[in-house]
């Protein structure tokens, strides 16, 4: 049994089996089980010294300066965000040793971190109307390259009410998935989304400065679209749970393993959040069971119509240079 | 109203409640507190979003502090000690109980600097041992022997007067 056992025990640090080891230590040593009498009185006797402060009422000065920092802070967790997207374009490598929000994913900071950038859009830089007019913001702040999370925001504006809303349609899933798979490089798959009421209309891969991402349409009985935006950046291990609203068009984007995503659609927070929590999940827990052996290569017969060989095909069959102008309602 | 509006309010309490354990006369306390959240005004942009808020206000007032410490080359002891612990005892705790706490705010006094911060942050203010020493920028290892040394110095010198103390608030 070492000291800092003991320490960890009065302090409350320790884990519950270790906890109960030097439980059992103290039941034999009365000397160990003084000094913990002894420690538990030091607490108890500053918090009953110091604890009163926290009771006073606060400092006019300290709330003034709380109050600025607070929105400091809001603003300048919004900049954060799109410098790092930025960065993770331009300069995937630098990237690395910087920190990002968050290093794991789950779906409790998902949502926290939602509900943070959701309320920092009102004293944030968002707020500000920088975001309804990107071309104004300054070279700093505006990322010379399109956030992943904003090309598919201008992607879902663009083919969710074109003629040529997918290039391969979703009767087919698994050839659309691998036909994608092979675009990207990478397994990806079309998550069912028919709990949440959106049918799968089909996909379509679109060049980016990454390399070509996946696009996938839903729809649902209501004609109200959803895209996902499937990509693969350079940066690994990396994740970053963010929301972007612009009017009604929100985009929700996150990072796992290799892959990142966007989830694009005309909702509000509250369905945008239970939308995006069951496209987590599915992509957790993989393709539907029919598809569990999604095969990335695909079956070459299988591949649809536009020509395949060709590495960074202009999206639809028409308009391709619309893509870099959004159509924002 | 923003983001951080309630746990800048949470932290800023605490941060005050280490301020006046540290430099005890509460105006200089709350200056002190001042002075931090100025600082972290002004380097806003060195706060990583996501990580440890509390940590890094607390590391801005550890740093404002010893930098006042040493420019006084001593600490400030201008509170008389009885009374503070009389302003703290404002039910009659008993005779006992005052002549321990008065106890322990000399012992806490006497107590090396390094290891009074490590004590007050541990045991007040309840940060994790890997908290405390990202605060300090110690490694976690020193935290641990300054809080041994703090707590045996502390029971060795209490354990002079009345036995190991009388207090008994807490289980």
């Amino acid at each position: 049994m070492r000291d800092s056992d003991l320490h960890a025990y009065v302090d409350g640090q320790l884990e519950p089996s270790r906890r109960v080891e030097v439980e059992a230590w103290l039941a034999e040593d009365e000397e160990a089980t003084r000094r913990v009498e002894a420690y538990r009185s030091q607490n108890a006797a500053l918090h009953i010294l110091f604890d009163p402060v926290l009771r006073e009422p606060p400092c006019t000065s300290h709330s003034e300066l709380a109050e600025q920092l607070g929105a400091r802070l809001a603003s300048l967790r919004e900049r954060q965000y799109w410098w790092l997207r930025s960065e993770r374009w331009t300069r995937p490598a630098s990237l690395r040793e910087r920190p990002l929000w968050w290093t794991k994913p789950s779906w409790q900071r998902m949502a926290a971190s939602i509900a943070l950038v959701m309320a920092g859009l009102g004293a944030g830089w968002l707020g500000h109307g920088r975001m309804a007019a990107p071309v104004g913001v300054p070279a700093v702040e505006r990322p010379s390259v399109l956030s992943f999370a904003e090309e598919a925001a201008q992607a879902h504006t663009f083919y969710a009410h074109s003629r040529f809303e997918v290039e391969m349609g979703g009767d087919d899933q698994e050839a659309l998935n691998g036909w994608l798979s092979e675009r990207l490089g990478r397994t990806v798959f079309a998550p069912d989304l028919g709990t949440m009421g959106y049918r799968l209309k089909g996909g379509r891969s679109l060049p980016t400065d990454s390399g070509a991402v996946a696009q996938y349409m839903y729809e649902s009985s209501d004609a109200n679209r959803l895209t996902l935006f499937v990509g693969s950046p350079h940066v690994r291990q990396q994740t970053a749970f963010s929301v972007v609203q612009r009017g009604d068009l929100a985009s929700f984007y996150w990072a796992e393993g290799q892959l990142s995503y966007a989830l694009v659609g005309r909702f509000d927070r509250e369905r945008l959040m239970s939308i995006a929590q069951a496209v987590h999940q599915k992509l957790k827990s993989g393709p539907a069971p029919r598809q569990a052996k999604p095969e990335p290569q695909g079956n070459p017969d299988v591949r649809p119509s536009p020509n395949p060989s060709d590495p960074a095909p202009q999206p639809g069959p028409s308009k391709g240079g619309d893509q870099n102008r959004p159509k924002s309602s | 109203m923003n983001t951080f509006g309630i746990e800048l309010e949470v932290h800023i309490a605490s941060l005050r409640r280490y301020a006046r354990a540290l430099v005890r006369q509460p105006s200089d306390a709350d200056d002190l507190v001042q002075e931090t959240l100025a600082r972290a005004l002004s380097r806003a942009d060195k706060f990583v979003a996501g990580t440890n808020l509390r940590a890094w206000l607390f590391t801005i007032m550890h740093n404002l502090y010893v930098n006042q410490v040493r420019s006084r080359a001593s600490r400030p002891r201008e509170v008389p000690i009885d009374d503070v612990v009389e302003a703290r005892l404002g039910e009659p705790a008993g005779q006992e109980a005052w002549v321990e706490l008065g106890e322990m705010m000399r012992v806490l006094d006497a107590l090396p600097e390094e290891q009074r911060q490590v004590l007050l942050l541990v045991a007040l203010e309840g940060m994790k041992y890997e908290e405390a020493a990202k605060v300090l920028e110690v490694p976690v290892g020193t935290v641990m022997s300054r809080l041994s040394r703090a707590r045996e110095a502390v029971r060795v010198r209490m354990a002079g007067g009345v036995a190991p103390m009388a207090l008994r608030r807490v289980k």
